[in-house]
């Protein structure tokens, strides 16, 4: 290390690696004039007060080290202590919310259950007029789809036209058979055409 | 006799005791801003690094595995948080380059100084000087006004400041070296003639 730079540890008090260092400031005039030059220059510094923190900050992070002593942490967004905040009323929206849902389903269910008794209790009853013509196209609706679900549930020879014209076909066929027999009548030519 | 640091870091770990801490907050409080308000030289931007750096000490303090090591260099350990803490801003603030510099209002820090009336406020006269000596701090290198804020503001010694910045004890010094001739060379060229004034009556 040179002087130059035991000179600034001397100028700031520190100790210094050479313990005739002292003494040759005293001696060496060169030496002496740059430490009296820098020393003006640190008592400039040293006139420079130091600036403090806001005092809100200060008891902010004495508040945040009490809070980190019991929770073992600290935040840097809490913008007031817990112990501090006000008291908050409950959310009480959904339950409200709640409540009107469930008081629509129950008179839905209870509207339900009366359509059904009196459909299940009188078949025949026709829909009244005060009823509204989306239930009647309904109603429609379905009984047309009962008449395809039996349609669909006969079978095609229980059909009452299907069923002469098998019978016309059987009986001319059978007629035929009995013509084409042996020992029958013989065969024309008008009867082989088609 | 005052507690030493160690003594009422170990009171607020042990039993949780806040007045402690208060304490060492206080204690070292003017050390740590004074080095913030010279990094970022902003009052409003330092309080709010002076308190992210305290959350992180809180943490690390509160911390089993944390990086306090109890050697009795407690503020040593702070400023080592503040200063990265200081040092995060200004990379978001991309301020880390040397300022344009120009503040040079004609005025001088000798102006600062005289006075013809003796009635003159003295805090007034101590502020104009502070504001003197801050715009041309800043005007130095940064490396060489962080030694100068760190030797000045927190009194850490020059082989703790040489461990903080990770160099040498020597390149601090050096650093320290240079930034008094540098201001004072500032002074000198701002008015050479009352030089004799710098020293106090």
């Amino acid at each position: 290390m040179d002087d130059s730079l035991r000179l600034i540890q001397y100028l700031y008090g520190e100790d210094v690696d050479d313990p005739t260092f002292d003494r040759r400031i005293t001696d060496d005039e060169e030496l002496r004039e740059e430490y009296e030059r820098l020393q003006e220059t640190k008592e400039a510094l040293d006139r420079r007060s130091s600036p403090s923190p806001d005092a809100d900050v200060v008891d902010h992070v004495v508040a945040q080290a009490a809070d980190a002593a019991q929770s073992g942490t600290a935040s840097d967004d809490r913008p007031e202590r817990a112990s501090d905040r006000a008291a908050r009323a409950p959310d009480r929206a959904w339950t409200r919310r709640f409540r009107a849902v469930s008081t629509a389903l129950a008179l839905l269910l209870i509207v339900g259950l009366g359509w059904w008794q009196l459909r299940s209790g009188d078949p025949a009853t026709t829909p009244s007029a005060g009823e509204t013509s989306t239930q009647q196209q309904s109603a429609s609706v379905a009984a047309g789809t009962e008449e395809e679900q039996s349609a669909e549930s006969m079978p095609e020879w229980d059909d009452r036209d299907e069923v002469v014209r098998l019978h016309q076909r059987i009986e001319q066929v059978r007629s035929r058979s009995r013509t084409n027999a042996w020992g029958g009548d013989p065969q024309t030519v008008d009867q082989t055409s088609p | 006799m005052q507690p030493s640091d160690e003594a009422l870091v170990t009171a607020y770990l042990e039993d949780g005791d806040e007045e402690a801490f208060r304490r060492l907050v206080e204690r070292h409080q003017d050390r740590i801003f004074g080095y913030l308000m010279g990094m970022v030289k902003d009052r409003a931007t330092a309080n709010d690094i002076f308190q992210d750096t305290f959350v992180r000490v809180i943490n690390a303090m509160q911390d089993p595995d944390g990086a306090y090591s109890h050697e009795g260099k407690w503020l040593s350990w702070v400023m080592s948080i503040a200063r990265n803490a200081a040092i995060d801003h200004i990379r978001k603030q991309k301020k880390w380059a040397d300022m344009p510099h120009d503040p040079d209002d004609g005025r001088s820090f000798w102006d600062t100084l005289e006075d013809d009336s003796p009635y003159a406020d003295e805090e007034l006269h101590r502020a104009e000087q502070r504001e003197w000596l801050d715009e041309h701090i800043e005007q130095l290198a940064p490396e060489q006004r962080e030694v100068l804020l760190l030797r000045q503001e927190t009194d850490l010694t020059f082989r703790e400041i040489a461990e903080l910045q990770d160099v040498s004890i020597n390149t601090a010094l050096g650093r320290m070296r240079y930034a008094l001739k540098n201001l004072r060379k500032m002074m000198e060229d701002s008015d050479k003639a009352s030089l004799a004034g710098t020293k106090d009556s």
